[in-house]
């Protein structure tokens, strides 16, 4: 097996939170998983801390609101149950 | 599948899709339109994504891409030959739009305009291309 700090750096994981650490930011990776898993929308400002410090002021001027891609998401899921010979794509 | 052309970026997204455990259904392509191919799918989904080309310093993600009028709209055009040659059925979904109409082979199937934007789902409904621009959409 290969030893993870050997990995290339391209290949190392990334810590997504510029002010946390990688644990910390593991942490709250999993509450907004078991938020989103349950129904629950997390803010998108907790959200935008995975992105990079000089980018999160910029959110909502460049990326989707949760609310709007968790409706995108339902209304794809909704189209592939009612139309059977859309493909899947999630593996 | 995301497609994105800042690597700083595409890297950040793919380490929250490891996080959240999603690496083997959520994918990356770095890459810039017109140098690398658009991934091709069944579906489609744009947040009006070019228009930072069109927008002042303050709201650049940065000066480690290309931001010009003519590349959005290069962009632009891109995406719309890829929605024309794009297989019957398709499926595009917009959120305040790409920066461009849409072919009439599509036709609007669902909207919704109690969001900020309008978010509008498109089916390819014709297998041909005429050229022509749908009517619908122009909002």
């Amino acid at each position: 097996m290969t030893d993870p700090d050997q990995r290339p750096s391209s290949l190392r994981p990334v810590p997504i939170r510029g002010d946390h650490s990688p644990a910390d930011s593991l942490a709250e990776t999993q509450r907004i998983a078991a938020d989103l898993a349950d129904g629950r929308l997390p803010r998108d400002a907790t959200f935008d801390g995975h992105l990079p410090l000089e980018a999160r002021a910029l959110s909502s001027r460049h990326w989707t609101p949760l609310a709007v891609a968790m409706r995108a998401a339902e209304w794809f899921d909704e189209f592939a149950k009612t139309h059977r010979g859309l493909a899947r794509t999630d593996g | 599948m995301g497609f994105e052309h800042r690597p700083r970026l595409v890297a950040v997204a793919r380490a929250l899709a490891q996080q959240l455990g999603l690496e083997r259904r959520a994918r990356f392509v770095e890459g810039s339109l017109g140098e690398t191919p658009l991934p091709v799918g069944g579906a489609y989904y744009l947040y009006n994504p070019f228009a930072e080309n069109l927008y002042g310093p303050s709201s650049s993600l940065g000066g480690d891409v290309e931001l010009s009028c003519a590349r959005y709209a290069l962009d632009v055009n891109i995406v719309l030959d890829t929605f024309r040659r794009a297989p019957k059925g398709t499926l595009v979904l917009t959120y305040n739009g790409f920066g461009g109409c849409m072919p009439a082979s599509y036709q609007p199937i669902r909207t919704q305009r109690e969001l900020p934007c309008v978010l509008r789902m498109w089916r390819k409904t014709r297998s041909g291309d005429d050229g022509g621009f749908s009517p619908a959409g122009a909002d």
